[in-house]
């Protein structure tokens, strides 16, 4: 009976939207409410499954480590099933979308127009993301991947800033086109591995794919698909140079939408690779790893440089967002078990961390309208509440000790370092940037002299509040005491660098 | 013998069709297409089938090629009222596939030519015929009429209903 | 005489819509044209009647001595094209009342047409298969003509019909030439005629056959380099002709197709590189070419340009590989179903606006009829191929066969050109919910309409989620 728990968490929302759809255009609190109710079912699962976890479980390649797996039959001709289940690289994503998803409708109360539509999207958003992290047949994944591409599409486009239309168009060819290349790739594992879908047999089948004889447009068979599945995942990340579609959709979508985009959508990208590109191709893996280490160091570099650069709030944070994903790929290339590690928490730390820093974006752009940093001023003496929050998260997003981006940061480096010392000395300067816009936004927007213009700014509200301090008390938990999360995805990661390593 | 009537045959068909396409004076085009049709006819002779070229003399070169006059002396259609339409999409594409097959065929019939394993088939005897077109054949036979009734009908719609409006009075 | 071997059950379908087709001109005329508002109810009970009958597991049998066949891909053509035409005809009465024309004649050549489109797709012999496109031709030149009174029109007629005409002589020139060296009319033996005489000078007459029939398959499905009718007349044919010339014609034809080339598998490597490139360029053509038409219809018709170079991919599947013809049956409902909505939506939105098919008309349609606007999102993108849609499962059937078959070129070509195809069904969904209005007031979908609709979007999803339910209902019925 629990193995329904992951069908349920993904297809509640579902059920929600269809409700919804069905509800009185005007009843706008019964809306948000319904929404809410339907969101937070899958937060409790999710809670659920985290406490009945079995760390001891490795997954990765080991079915046997998956938990609350379901495989049925879908379209048995092609061999595509119905197969979800969860393992230490999927549950901290998991519980991560139900915990922003949920959080995110509150966040939403204040979207006035078209409601039904909003919310009916936001829970069809949700439903996608769950699914992508619980698939294990590739069709189904993809299936996910697209389901969740549609919504977004329309959130930004519709309930967007001033330029939604140009930023929403972007934000779709760019990951569509990453996505058909995922579509060729998939084909053509489907063919050489045996007609399988499945994830797992397909990384069985690893040895077979880097077989240097086997070639698909005169080149090794491995490599081509490694890179086609690599952009794929890039544009979502996203890695440099694939990166220009982020600050626009971050800029003109809604609060709540940039937070699931940065909490939860740019993680796809490097789950993707995870999941995907490493076990089921550790030979090129092992070849590109320099690559996509350098990709990463240019991230983390590049990132905070143009973040540094900027004049819109917003903008900034998603540009810290292209930083902060670059020691992801750092960590995740060092292929060492605490490089790894570093990467899957940083995954983690980074949602909840870069979540905060949205909602605080959106906190003041409903109050004063725009998102000017030289527009504000002094806002520590207006705000005290918000500012010490802000604070919070932005320490956090810095890599102070004792907050949550820290430990991931420093695992990173740790793994990092064993592989590509100078890489690691580079992209250590990107704490340094880092550290020095956020210090500098800071000066602009909470200290200095009082902006008289917003001298009677009102206080974060109780609802804000909500939406702020389970993930400011979650970043400060595992800031001392990471193990909760870390425990969780610890046998998966080192299972995964072995099976890089190892091939 | 039978080669040189086939060839003559052949050329008096060809150029029946050529001038019915040539000719504007639509009396002219009816003529050109007679010729042709009492040529086909001898082909069916020279092919073993005189019930066939019977039959093909009677309905076309009698029935249909007088029908055609009478319509057209009954419409009184005159050469000045039919205006040249031309195809003005992909004439260029029409030019170059007709082109092409001639010499396609040209080329295949130096190549190979054409001693083919064609089935003699029944003989041209009305016991012959009536018994392949109303049973082995009798589907396509039924499919026929309604392609007939379906012409008919669309003739019907099209003179009907959807003359052009404006020029009728031009 | 013996009729043994007539088995007319394997007719009915067939049978039962030409009737039906005769029964409205009868009633018309019986009547006096009094009581045209009702034939539509006759045409529909025609068609029902012969979809209850296909579905009789009766028909497995082939009958008139081979020439009516009863298999899946009978099966799929004959319930496609009925379907098209419950989806159609009550919505294109609606339309000929509305502009004034003849209801009865649109009704019965509808259903002459069916007839043809039907028997083409159940032709078992070269002489039914050649009849039937001349029947669901005739009928379809007629249809085009209808608006006479318009210019565009006339000329969408006349030009339907020359170009028609054209594959006409290429289809029956091909079907001598082949027939005659493989010493057959039979569809299915025609591999083994041509077995016999390979070799010898006469393959070389068979080849020209094949390559004049393929020609002329060209012409009647809209491919590239014989697609250049296509625009002018889907666009200038009255929309709901246009509709069912791009839905069920096309599902007819493209089953006659596959019937040939699966029949000429022996001989794939003489068409194969042919119909590749032909493939190759009318997916690259159709979609960029949609890709730039600020007119919704001419935007549709070069789509179904397109989708007929993905059809063609996977046509070349299955006669190079002995693939079976699964991914071309599939691929077509869910195509039909899309575009016969989107044309009558497409009638009703320029009705309600600027009367010439701009894209302009769904700018805001979202305020003025949100239900109409997600269906038309979602109809669009279904045509994209966006999963769960059922686009999405034909395509990676197509592309998935093609693959197998060895085309990976083509496959990846073909994956490239859906996101151009992506990019043009985007620009109305945009329009439509993007945009604010530029005329407000409620756009409300008669009960016609909107069942139309309805049924199209609840089909794309079932049909995406569940894609075996139509490939099981059709390996049930035969095979």
């Amino acid at each position: 009976m629990e193995q329904w728990v992951l069908t349920l968490m993904t297809f509640v929302p579902l059920l929600g939207a269809a409700v919804i759809t069905f509800l009185p255009k005007d009843q706008h609190n019964l809306i948000r409410w319904t929404a809410a109710a339907f969101a937070a079912v899958p937060l409790l699962l999710a809670f659920w499954v985290w406490q009945t976890f079995n760390r001891a479980g490795v997954g990765v390649d080991d079915l046997a480590g998956f938990q609350y797996v379901v495989k049925l039959p879908w379209i048995p001709a092609y061999n595509i099933e119905y197969f979800i289940g969860v393992d230490g690289l999927s549950a901290p994503m998991v519980l991560l979308t139900a915990l922003l998803s949920f959080l995110c409708i509150f966040a939403s109360w204040g979207i006035s127009k078209q409601l039904k539509g909003y919310f009916a999207l936001f829970l069809l958003l949700e439903t996608g993301m769950m699914g992508t992290f619980v698939s294990l047949d590739f069709i189904l994944f993809y299936v996910f991947w697209e389901v969740m591409l549609l919504p977004m599409y329309f959130l930004i486009g519709i309930w967007g800033g001033p330029r939604r239309e140009y930023a929403a168009i972007k934000f779709f060819l760019y990951t569509l086109a990453g996505s058909v290349l995922m579509l060729v790739g998939i084909l053509a594992l489907y063919f050489q591995g045996g007609q399988t879908f499945s994830l797992i047999e397909l990384m069985a089948h690893a040895r077979d794919f880097a077989n240097p004889a086997l070639t698909i447009f005169g080149m090794n068979f491995a490599k081509v698909l490694f890179v086609a599945f690599f952009i794929g995942f890039a544009i979502k990340v996203p890695v440099w140079p694939f990166h220009t579609w982020l600050p626009d959709a971050h800029v003109e979508a809604p609060t709540a939408i940039s937070v699931i985009l940065a909490g939860v959508l740019l993680k796809m990208g490097t789950y993707g690779m995870m999941r995907i590109s490493m076990p089921i191709f550790p030979g090129a893996m092992q070849d590109f790893a320099f690559a996509i280490a350098v990709l990463g160091v240019i991230n983390i570099l590049y990132g905070a440089y143009c973040a540094m650069a900027q004049e819109d709030l917003k903008k900034l944070v998603a540009y810290s967002s292209v930083s902060h994903m670059g020691y992801v790929m750092l960590g995740m290339a060092a292929l060492t078990p605490q490089g790894m590690t570093g990467a899957a928490l940083q995954m983690f730390n980074h949602g909840t961390i870069t979540a905060m820093m949205f909602l605080l974006v959106g906190v003041v752009y409903d109050r004063a309208h725009h998102r000017q940093i030289n527009g504000f001023g002094g806002l520590g003496a207006v705000m005290p509440v918000y500012t010490g929050v802000a604070m919070l998260a932005f320490f956090a997003s810095m890599g102070l000790p004792g907050l949550s981006g820290f430990i991931a940061e420093v695992l990173v480096f740790l793994g990092a370092f064993q592989s590509y010392k100078w890489l690691t000395f580079l992209s250590a300067l990107g704490i340094i940037l880092t550290a020095g816009y956020l210090l500098w936004m800071i000066k602009r927007v909470f200290l200095g002299p009082l902006n008289e213009k917003y001298k009677d700014m009102p206080e974060i509200n109780a609802r804000e509040l909500f939406t702020l301090v389970p993930i400011g008390l979650i970043v400060i938990y595992l800031g001392i005491y990471p193990i909760p999360v870390m425990d969780l995805m610890d046998g998966a990661t080192e299972r995964l660098v072995t099976l890089v390593t190892s091939f | 013998m039978e080669g040189i009537l086939f060839v003559l045959l052949s050329v008096l068909a060809l150029g029946g069709g050529l001038w019915v396409l040539l000719r504007r004076s639509p009396v002219d085009s009816a003529l050109g297409l007679l010729t042709t049709m009492v040529a086909i006819a001898g082909h069916y002779m020279l092919l073993d089938a005189p019930f066939l070229a019977a039959v093909q003399l009677i309905v076309y070169g009698g029935a249909v090629i007088i029908l055609f006059l009478f319509v057209i002396m009954l419409l009184n259609l005159r050469q000045d009222r039919l205006r040249a339409r031309r195809l003005a999409a992909g004439r260029w594409v029409y030019a170059l596939a007709g082109v092409a097959v001639l010499f396609c065929l040209a080329g295949i019939f130096l190549a190979g030519g054409t001693s083919g394993a064609v089935d003699a088939g029944p003989s041209g005897t009305v016991e012959a015929f009536g018994e392949a077109l109303f049973r082995r054949w009798v589907y396509p036979f039924e499919l026929t009429s309604v392609l007939l009734l379906a012409a008919l009908v669309g003739a019907v719609a099209l003179t009907r209903h959807a003359a052009p409006k404006a020029e009728d009075k031009a | 005489m013996d009729f043994s071997g007539l088995n007319v059950a394997a007719l009915l379908p067939e049978l039962l819509v030409s009737g039906g087709g005769l029964l409205v001109m009868a009633l018309h005329a019986a009547f006096r044209g009094r009581q045209d508002r009702q034939l539509v109810w006759v045409s529909l009970a025609s068609v029902v009647a012969a979809l209850a009958f296909c579905l009789n597991p009766l028909t497995v049998e082939p009958g008139y001595f081979g020439s009516a066949l009863s298999d899946p891909m009978a099966f799929a053509g004959r319930i496609t094209v009925l379907a098209a035409l419950v989806l159609l005809l009550p919505g294109g009465v609606a339309y000929a009342r509305s502009r004034n024309l003849p209801q009865a004649e649109y009704l019965s050549l509808s259903l002459f047409a069916a007839t043809g489109m039907m028997a083409l797709a159940s032709a078992g012999d070269l002489i039914v298969l050649f009849l039937a496109v001349e029947v669901l031709s005739i009928s379809l030149y007629c249809l085009a003509g209808l608006m006479g009174e318009r210019e565009s029109s006339r000329q969408a007629a006349l030009t339907y019909f020359l170009a028609g005409s054209f594959a006409s002589g290429f289809l029956l020139f091909g079907m001598a030439l082949l027939s005659g060296s493989a010493g057959t009319l039979d569809i299915a033996a025609l591999g083994t005629g041509l077995a016999r005489v390979s070799g010898t000078g006469t393959q070389w007459v068979a080849l020209g056959g094949v390559v004049l029939m393929i020609a002329g398959l060209l012409f009647k499905v809209g491919a590239v380099p014989f697609h250049s009718w296509v625009a002018e007349v889907y666009s200038g044919s009255p929309t709901v002709v246009t509709a069912f010339m791009s839905t069920a014609a096309k599902a007819a034809a493209f089953a006659g197709f596959g019937r040939v080339l699966l029949a000429l598998g022996s001989v794939s490597e003489a068409w194969v590189p042919l119909v590749g490139i032909c493939a190759g360029a009318t997916m690259i053509l159709g979609n960029f070419t949609a890709l730039v038409q600020g007119n919704f219809k001419r935007m549709l018709a070069f789509s179904s340009v397109a989708h007929a170079g993905y059809l063609l991919l996977g046509l070349m599947a299955v006669g190079a590989a002995g693939e079976s013809l699964e991914a071309v049956i599939f691929y077509l409902l869910p195509y039909v179903l899309a575009n016969a909505a989107l044309f009558l939506v497409a009638a009703k939105v320029s009705q309600a606006g600027s009367g010439n098919y701009k894209l302009d008309d769904y700018k805001g349609l979202a305020r003025r009829n949100p239900w109409l606007a997600g269906l038309l999102a979602l109809l669009l993108l279904g045509l994209a191929g966006m999963p769960p849609l059922a686009g999405f499962m034909g395509k990676f059937m197509v592309f998935s066969a093609a693959v197998r078959a060895g085309h990976t070129g083509l496959a990846v070509l073909g994956i490239l050109t859906s996101v151009v195809a992506v990019f043009t069904y985007l620009r109305p969904v945009v329009y439509a919910w993007f945009h604010e209005p530029e005329e407000s007031g409620a756009l409300n979908l008669d009960g016609g309409l909107a069942f139309v609709v309805w049924v199209a979007g609840a089909g794309l999803l079932l049909l995406g989620l569940w894609p075996r339910l139509w490939l099981d209902l059709c390996a049930g019925i035969g095979v």
